[in-house]
């Protein structure tokens, strides 16, 4: 796309809203392929992936316009490479990098080059992380990829595997993801065949699930709405999910108070 | 509770304690009374618990309480505190399934609001004088349109009607930001720069929802592309791979470049637009800035996906499968200077690069050969800035164009009318494209203007809003591209 900007939007914004503010140009550091984000409610900052420079860039929550990072993880010791993910445990302190075969580390105070803390899976364990989210009231570290979503103790490392594996085929298609701890839902952006077919949908699942196991809800379809699903978030005050989908180019909110 | 390794100054845990607090409030429900957060009891309500009263904690310089999960519920928190400080996995409260009916029902739920551009966005474009007729690349709705040369949109008009719109499925168009037209035909091509790898050439008459006449595999993310029609080549750009490709005019389907140009030693980084000055012989590459290394042989393990697919391939750039971890770099933004045939890991002849340059995300590039003048499209700096073509270094500006009358916003694209003498640029930020007298100077109102949306109508500048947050704080959604 043309422009790489992460743009705010009022909670209710309809239609071609003007966004509250945008955060864009050359001071950001941001390039293209932003493919997940993440909030920390805790600091009150916005956590993004730097694609072409293998970096983790914070600004504050109220960013606006034309701005650098308060901090960037970024250096020869952080091993990162095509940082297009990550989630925020907000209550530990720590930024989850995925990195297909590991996931990544790292205290979110980082500010400059550092080491992971710590990294689950390598070359004798490869943990297939394609996305991941937290739940920090389980203790709980989520990743998504081929295999399905696989459920992880938080703090895992090395060769640990996964406490429970959810399978089937929407679980393989389940890619960006996020929770909400109080009620130990996962919700999941599902992607399946087809351009222009609204085959995908949000799935939701439990913490406790396990096996093959369907969503327990699906949100937006499938053959319904969503043509190719993107980023998923949830608003758990108004109890609404909010899902983007690339070809419809638009963000669509769904009120579930069933899932919270 | 269990005690914090470490000590923290009383300023900072009621900080800290306020922060986790506005954290319960925005995922339980929390509802607070009105009136200051300090000091006298007040009644909160968590979800469907009561909270009758608080203080604040002992003033003391010794150990802390840790964090309570700020997520968690109060029922929860208080399971948690039954456990303390193991780290260990927890379940959640077990609930029943719903019924398959529930789930229907909940699947055909409409949404309570959608945030969507009803109006296209001008990304890219390229001026066809023989035809009089402007090709317009636009990636809110995946399409190509024409207007015609002259168009002019009324202020008081909502917007003017493209004579031709290619859009739909058959088109294997989306986020198109870059088009050329060929001269002697009109054929019109079309590059992706997102989610399809397809570049695709269009009969200049094609309208609607048509396959295209021929359509070439490219590398992922093409920005920019220029023809040679004396070598009747194609250039393009491509982002991920910080390289220049180069197909034979009349590639289709799976054919592979002739050459590209990768390497450290191009200095690219982050590559959009490319312009070919027809006199010198020389091309200009607009670089955003941040890149990385890649080692030239496989890793060691088999490519997958559209590595694999292209891996046998000819001149195909080495993809970012063999990247080095940690090896990324960010760098100013710059315009690097090759000779057009240039191939392999070749530096270029120059660079013009630093803060009197004005660039901030130069985002596409053209070259008026005849007056010697390289013009850019600075998106978020909402300039265009123009150099003399030979200019190296820290150059500044021979002119700029900029301000509100200007009407540039997030220009993305440029192009120059070299028979009519004009300069047009499509402006990303506000559904337009807008023309001027190639030589004009500062904050000066455009010929022209071709509008796709009401003048006063907000834009989202979504493009492939990949994924979201939902700031708490705020209550606002947080969407990028």
């Amino acid at each position: 796309m043309a422009h790489p900007q992460v743009a705010a939007f009022a909670r209710a914004a309809n239609g071609g809203a003007r966004p509250t503010r945008a955060i864009a140009g050359q001071n950001t550091l941001f390039t293209r392929t932003i493919h997940d984000m993440a909030y920390d409610p805790v600091r009150d900052e916005i956590i993004v992936p730097q694609f072409f420079a293998f970096a983790i860039l914070t600004f504050r929550g109220d960013a606006n316009g034309d701005v650098p990072p308060l901090r960037k993880i970024f250096g020869p010791s952080t091993q990162l490479k095509n940082s297009q993910a990550l989630a925020v445990d907000p209550v530990h302190g720590e930024i989850f990098v995925p990195q297909g075969e590991r996931v990544l580390v790292f205290s979110r105070d980082v500010n400059g080059d550092a080491a992971p803390l710590r990294i689950l899976g390598g070359p004798n364990n490869d943990v297939d992380a394609s996305r991941v989210t937290v739940d920090p009231v389980h203790n709980l570290l989520i990743v998504s990829g081929g295999k399905g979503i696989r459920i992880y103790n938080r703090t895992a490392s090395g060769d640990a595997q996964p406490l429970r594996s959810i399978t089937g085929p929407a679980a393989a298609g389940a890619v960006l993801m996020t929770t909400h701890p109080p009620s130990g839902m996962i919700f999941a952006a599902v992607r399946m065949e087809g351009r222009f077919e609204p085959q995908d949908f949000v799935g939701v699942w439990s913490v406790n699930d396990n096996g093959e196991v369907g969503p327990r809800w699906t949100v937006g379809g499938p053959n319904f709405l969503l043509k190719d699903v993107r980023g998923i978030a949830v608003d758990p005050k108004n109890k609404n999910v909010i899902v983007s989908d690339k070809t419809l180019n638009a963000v669509l909110t769904f009120h579930l108070p069933e899932a919270f | 509770m269990v005690p914090r390794r470490g000590r923290s100054s009383n300023s900072q845990r009621k900080v800290g304690l306020l922060a986790v607090l506005a954290f319960l409030a925005a995922t339980t429900g929390l509802v607070l009374s009105s009136g200051s957060q300090e000091g006298t009891a007040r009644t909160r309500t968590f979800g469907q618990d009561r909270l009758v009263s608080w203080e604040a904690l002992p003033e003391t310089d010794g150990e802390m309480c840790e964090w309570m999960p700020a997520s968690a519920s109060a029922n929860l928190v208080a399971a948690l505190q039954q456990q303390p400080g193991t780290g260990a996995a927890a379940t959640a409260p077990d609930r029943p399934r719903p019924s398959d009916a529930a789930r229907a029902e909940i699947a055909k739920r409409k949404p309570v609001s959608t945030l969507r551009d009803p109006h296209n966005a001008f990304s890219g474009l390229v001026v066809d004088p023989l035809r009089n007729e402007v090709v317009i690349a636009e990636e809110n709705n995946f399409s190509i349109l024409v207007y015609d040369r002259l168009e002019n949109t009324p202020p008081v008009a909502s917007m003017s009607e493209p004579k031709r719109m290619i859009q739909g499925e058959a088109t294997f168009l989306e986020f198109a930001c870059g088009v050329y037209v060929d001269p002697a035909n009109g054929d019109i091509y079309g590059i992706n720069n997102d989610t399809l790898n397809w570049m695709t050439v269009f009969d200049r008459n094609a309208k609607g929802n048509v396959a295209p006449s021929r359509k070439l595999a490219t590398p992922h993310t093409t920005f920019g592309i220029v023809a040679d029609e004396a070598e009747q080549e194609l250039l393009m750009t491509i982002q991920d791979d910080h390289a220049v490709v180069v197909f034979k005019k009349t590639a289709k389907d799976q054919d592979a470049p002739v050459r590209t140009l990768q390497g450290p030693k191009t200095l690219m980084a982050d590559p959009h637009g490319i312009a070919l000055d027809t006199k010198t012989g020389l091309i200009y590459v607009t670089n955003w800035g941040s890149n990385n290394e890649r080692t030239a042989n496989n890793t060691g393990k088999p490519y997958e996906g559209r590595a694999a697919r292209h891996a046998n391939k000819p001149n195909w750039p080495i993809p970012r499968e063999n990247n080095i971890p940690s090896s990324g770099k960010f760098q100013p933004p710059s315009i690097t200077v090759y000779p057009k045939g240039a191939r392999g890991d070749t530096a270029p002849l120059r660079v013009i690069q630093g803060p009197k340059t004005l660039m901030n995300w130069p985002t596409s590039i053209a070259v008026h050969p005849d007056r010697g003048e390289i013009f850019v499209a600075n998106d978020t700096g909402d300039i265009v800035t123009v150099y003399k073509a030979d200019a190296n270094g820290d150059a500044a500006p021979i002119r700029t164009l900029k301000g509100t009358r200007t009407m540039i916003k997030n220009p993305t694209g440029i192009a120059i009318d070299l028979k009519n003498n004009e300069l047009w640029v499509a402006n990303f930020g506000s559904h337009s494209a807008t023309v001027f007298p190639v030589d004009a100077s500062g904050d000066v109102a455009p010929k022209r203007l071709i509008r796709s949306g009401p003048a006063d109508a907000p834009s989202p500048m979504l493009g492939n809003p990949h994924t979201i947050a939902y700031d708490t704080k705020r209550d606002e959604i947080l969407v990028s591209n």
